[in-house]
């Protein structure tokens, strides 16, 4: 089934943290890819960094950071980042990693994998790639802006085609670039946008709208009938212990004690004088 | 540090609220609901379970509704006592300038027969009415570690030197593990209440609330048969503040 592309400018960490340095955010219509460059993550720093941009964003690890050394400790960061990312709920849960060395990558990712399955997150995926060298993995299409320019306006079907969930594209570096990824952007949202689904094809539009309210109505029945199971299974367990209870203070006493019991009811006018010999009459007063 | 300080003006702020919603409806209210607390320009943390439906444009529309707030997505790890652990650690990493705490979340719990009275009762914990008296509270009584309401305060039954109920046997073992003293066993059932930040800061610099969301149970758990980590703990946020000697009071 086609699928929205999304579209993102990397921004590295170092700049953002050093604010001053980041000339071109990108422009409004793309999100943000923020590489962890750095092995010391100011995360006061990047938090804010989201908030005040308050711009989509995903997040890209360069191999620096994920050593096994500093790996526990970032953990936690890492899964704080990805939960504030609605990029990666909205799209498949594929994180890149910029580097050069397999069997580093291959530890990290199964301590990434390990820790994010801990937290609940089953399907999060790791994909190498070699430092900022173009390719296609997965769903992911790493390129530099010539690139990207190449494909030119009446390709980009192809791209679509080719399963492509997210365009990632190098930092920006001045105002030409901007313009150059804006109009690029456009070209994409030509056929896919952030939050609305393709343009080009009614039919396709129409598919995935109903296909996402069908997903939402199943979301919701699952979530009610696992309240119903569960009331269910509380009532079953109320009614045995106040039968049990019942049992206990009531059916164990003696029947003449039971039988006073009754006159007394009868005494005290919340019995019916007749009910005490005859089961068909009514036994209580309303 | 932030080294750039014109950024965050106005960022920072004395009352931080963490929020777990569970319902997708809870979008609809949400803003009406926190009005008795706008004029304190709290810095306010979400979390969406990633079990309801329409997640990603309940954060786009919170982030519409409340700029400026930090909106997470988590999955359904531990209730809202899970989404709660996130939060804190998203507000430990930011580095919240707060003083006090309001724990709440969007509690329906449809398996219960008097949830909607449960619901509206904890919520008067934000009401307009009842900020003010916090506040007065607050000022008043140094001592004071924790606001809640009234009829939500309830009492952990212990004998001897055990705790008895389906919980029991997982708080004993919490408790001595994280060495919480607390003299009385009392703590805020549903898990909302105004609490003092400082008494946070200081157990999760020393435990990581990552990892103790990790130990929680997954999915819609509750503790009517037997004892689950996600509802010791519900206790255990109670104890991590009256541990320091700290009182709580009702409204």
């Amino acid at each position: 089934m086609l699928r929205p592309v999304f579209f993102f400018v990397t921004i590295p960490y170092s700049a953002i943290s050093d604010i001053s340095s980041i000339s071109h955010i990108g422009p409004a219509n793309v999100g943000i890819n923020i590489l962890l460059d750095k092995d010391e993550i100011e995360w006061d720093v990047l938090l804010n960094f989201t908030i005040i941009y308050n711009s989509r964003f995903i997040f890209s690890i360069s191999d620096v950071i994920i050593t096994e050394k500093t790996i526990d400790d970032i953990l936690p960061g890492l899964y704080t980042l990805f939960s504030l990312s609605s990029g990666y709920f909205k799209n498949e849960k594929s994180i890149p990693v910029f580097g050069n060395s397999l069997e580093s990558f291959t530890f990290c990712k199964n301590k990434v994998v390990d820790y994010f399955q801990q937290q609940g997150e089953a399907e999060i995926k790791l994909v190498l790639f070699q430092t900022f060298q173009s390719a296609i993995r997965q769903n992911i299409f790493l390129c530099d802006i010539t690139e990207l320019e190449l494909i030119g306006t009446n390709k980009w079907d192809r791209v679509i085609d080719m399963n492509i969930h997210y365009i990632i594209t190098q930092p920006i570096t001045n105002e030409t670039e901007k313009d150059k990824i804006e109009r690029l952007a456009g070209n994409v949202t030509g056929f896919s946008s952030f939050g609305k689904f393709l343009e080009f094809n009614s039919i396709v539009v129409q598919n995935n709208w109903l296909k996402k309210q069908n997903d939402l109505w199943e979301m919701r029945a699952n979530l009610y009938l696992s309240f119903i199971s569960l009331s269910k299974e509380i009532g079953e367990t109320e009614y045995r212990d106040l039968k049990k209870w019942y049992e206990r203070e009531y059916e164990r006493l003696p029947l003449w004690y039971k039988r006073v019991g009754h006159i007394v009811n009868v005494i005290s006018g919340k019995r019916r004088f007749k009910s005490l010999f005859d089961d068909s009459v009514k036994r209580y007063h309303d | 540090m932030v080294q750039y300080a014109s950024l965050n003006e106005g960022l920072h702020k004395k009352l931080a609220v963490l929020y777990h919603i569970f319902y997708e409806d809870t979008i609809r209210n949400i803003k009406e609901e926190l009005k008795g607390i706008e004029s304190l320009h709290p810095f306010l943390f979400f979390n969406i379970c990633s079990d309801t439906p329409g997640q990603v444009e309940i954060k786009e529309k919170l982030s519409i509704l409340f700029p400026g707030s930090l909106i997470t997505i988590s999955s359904n790890k531990g209730k809202d006592i899970g989404g709660k652990l996130l939060l804190i650690k998203a507000f430990m990493l930011h580095e919240t300038q707060a003083d006090w705490i309001v724990f709440l979340h969007d509690k329906k719990s449809y398996q219960a027969l008097n949830a909607k009275e449960w619901r509206t009762e904890l919520f008067k914990i934000i009401n307009e009415t009842n900020v003010k008296s916090i506040q007065a509270i607050i000022v008043r009584h140094p001592d004071c570690g924790i606001v809640a309401m009234r009829n939500y305060v309830r009492q952990e039954v212990i004998e001897g030197s055990e705790f008895v109920g389906n919980n029991g046997r997982l708080l004993g073992q919490l408790k001595q593990q994280y060495g919480l003293n607390a003299e009385r066993n009392e703590y805020v059932a549903g898990t909302m209440f105004w609490a003092k930040a400082s008494c946070f800061k200081r157990f999760f610099d020393k435990y990581d609330p990552l990892a103790i969301r990790q130990s929680l149970e997954s999915g819609n758990v509750i503790d009517n048969f037997s004892g689950t980590l996600t509802h010791s703990w519900e206790r255990m946020f109670s104890w991590i503040v009256t541990s320091e000697g700290f009182k709580i009071k009702m409204v």
